[in-house]
């Protein structure tokens, strides 16, 4: 009964992680500005990150690899450290866009330039990492995450056309670019490299065997699918308050406007309280994710169960990322420009860290009776085949569409 | 250890730990003994950024060392005699601490008096 | 010759060909077996560089086996062999 309680809190805590600042960001855009046409997409991003994180999470329960060390192993040094470059690169841009979230929503209660909030921010999220174990990290931050659902309870509350709704689930093939960029969008802010990264590498701090695949898969299949309401919830409610009046939320602090109206100030309140511990929690998941890269990949000692003294560089490895990203912020960049480079350049990365763990899920050598089965086989590549898709477009959207702004 | 084994697919890259279980660096390089028309033995292992530019591709070496280091024995990378191997498997597992290999890069005495952590 | 160090980065990135100068391929991997406790080179994996090699990958599927003892000489840019054909067994 307690392992039951146990698991099931894991996957509470996967359920309130799931939400960062480039879901919220793009979600309520493709709401606001197209209504329920882009329901579709988020299925799309939310199956794909299960079926990412389930094989990452079956790969190091098995084989005690996470991600980065099957990528040096199977890619050798020099194209491993292309692919760890890119994704060093990329975090960093998502640490940075993540604290700049936290540095905004700070903002929204006190009247003080945005980089001292960023900077108060990042020492909050970094002295908390310190003195918390790895588990209660999870747990803090997925279950004050859970406010989130504030934006689905909104968008039922609202009452909006569900037939509308359901044909939003049926992918149209239309004619704007921003349209598709909006697509790549979405699919790829559920699809945060960083997020397996971290997994992964949690599979093995909380040191799984093959008695916790089950674990493994329940935590992909309902805490991702669970957490993917949450993003569906703030496209229906930006759909039914922003899109009719024309408002396209361009700052961050227009989102929780969505619980407002409907809920009133505690509305507002569990929307900031479930915003700020989301895309806090994500800064972690990414600067802890580019430590770990960074750290396995040379081989390293690394982990929160370590200790700092017990794994210094890894230590000051997650340090320096919160450290460069306030530089990056400190550059004037808008954050919310940041957070969008930083979603697409992800998904432009991703094939490249998808495919080996791929390759080593399905290989017998090392999966034994774990290798992929036939739906893991063949999904797996299918979403290949789509990232790559993806990332090909994404970059060209990108600029097309001047970064969503139409 | 297997009696017969492919060095890159078995050997390079793979993780070193050492008796007490702690991760100490990679296997960077491989150091062979011998020559054409006499035996080639395996008689240590590189570890360290020092050994990355000779694994590099040619066109690339000098800004690698340049980026990496140059293999300064001692200090950028670190020779492991074979010997203090003693199984080749998911790691590579060494016989003795990392401390007695010299493979105690990663040590920051400073952090141990910082609380918490 | 007198027995030196060879690193194996430098095996790895020369290329193979057998005396009379025909290319047998790249050394994409070294087979060694213990004999009398110490782990001797038994063979080096020889094959073309196809786009996956090139990319890194390992285990390129078509593998010839090129026992050491047919090597003749290792070079600065390249590693000769004799008998390249024959004594290549496919894995």
């Amino acid at each position: 009964m307690k392992a039951v309680l146990q698991i099931a809190l894991g996957i509470i805590a996967a359920i309130g992680g799931f939400v960062d600042i480039g879901d919220l960001v793009f979600n309520s855009q493709a709401g606001a500005v197209f209504g329920y046409e882009l329901m579709w997409a988020v299925p799309i991003g939310v199956l794909g990150i299960g079926l990412y994180a389930e094989m990452c999470g079956r790969v190091a329960a098995v084989t005690k690899r996470p991600v980065f060390d099957v990528i040096r192993m199977r890619l050798g040094l020099t194209t491993g450290l292309i692919v760890l470059v890119a994704s060093l690169f990329v975090n960093l841009l998502t640490v940075a866009a993540e604290i700049g979230g936290v540095g905004l929503l700070l903002q929204l209660f006190f009247d003080a330039p945005f980089t001292l909030f960023a900077l108060l921010g990042a020492l909050a999220l970094a002295t908390i990492i310190w003195f918390v174990p790895f588990e209660g990290l999870e747990r803090l931050f997925g279950y004050a995450g859970l406010a989130l659902f504030v934006f689905v309870a909104a968008a039922l509350y609202l009452g909006p056309d569900w037939h509308s709704v359901a044909r939003g689930f049926v992918p149209e093939a239309k004619s704007s670019t921003l349209y598709w960029y909006f697509v790549v969008g979405l699919v790829a802010a559920a699809l945060m490299p960083y997020e397996v990264y971290f997994y992964s590498s949690g599979a093995v701090e909380e040191r799984w065997g093959p008695g916790d695949l089950r674990v493994n898969r329940l935590n992909a299949v309902i805490g991702y699918g669970i957490g993917g309401l949450l993003s569906l919830g703030i496209m229906v409610s930006a759909a039914q308050l922003f899109a009719p009046a024309g408002v396209s939320p361009d700052h961050l602090g227009t989102v929780p406007l969505l619980a407002q109206v409907p809920f009133g100030e505690t509305g507002l309140l569990l929307a900031l309280l479930g915003m700020l511990f989301a895309i806090g929690g994500a800064a972690v998941d990414a600067s802890f994710a580019g430590a770990y890269s960074i750290a396995q990949f040379a081989g390293w000692e690394w982990g929160k169960y370590r200790r700092a003294s017990g794994a210094p560089r890894f230590t000051l490895a997650w340090l320096l990322f919160f450290a460069l990203g306030l530089i990056v912020l400190m550059t004037g960049i808008d954050p919310l420009d940041l957070t969008e480079y930083s979603v697409v350049l992800s998904v432009v990365a991703l094939p490249l860290t998808y495919l080996p763990v791929l390759l080593i899920a399905r290989d017998r050598t090392f999966m034994g009776d774990h290798v992929n089965g036939a739906i893991a086989g063949s999904l797996g590549w299918v979403y290949f085949v789509v990232l790559v898709v993806v990332a090909v477009v994404a970059i060209p959207l990108l600029l097309a569409t001047n970064a969503g702004a139409g | 250890m297997d009696e017969r084994f492919d060095l890159v697919y078995r050997l390079l890259d793979d993780q070193l730990v050492d008796v007490d279980g702690r991760r100490c660096g990679r296997v960077d390089d491989v150091e062979l003994t011998g020559a054409a028309g006499e035996p080639l033995v395996v008689t240590g292992l590189l570890t360290g950024r020092g050994a990355y530019a000779a694994r590099l591709p040619a066109r690339w070496r000098r800004l690698a060392r340049a980026l990496f280091g140059r293999d300064v024995r001692g200090s950028t990378a670190r020779r492991v005699p074979w010997t203090e191997v003693s199984d080749v498997g998911v790691t590579v597992a060494l016989r003795r601490r990392a401390a007695d290999l010299g493979l105690d890069g990663d040590d920051w005495r400073p952090l141990d008096r910082v609380p918490g952590g | 010759m007198s027995a030196g160090v060879i690193k194996l980065s430098r095996l790895l990135e020369l290329r193979v060909e057998a005396e009379d100068g025909t290319p047998v391929g790249r050394v994409h991997d070294v087979r060694v077996r213990r004999v009398d406790g110490r782990y001797e080179v038994e063979g080096l994996i020889v094959g073309p560089r196809g786009l996956l090699v090139r990319l890194g990958w390992r285990r390129a599927r078509q593998r010839d086996v090129l026992a050491w003892k047919d090597v003749m000489a290792v070079d600065p840019d390249r590693l000769v062999v004799r008998r390249a054909n024959s004594s290549a067994r496919r894995m």
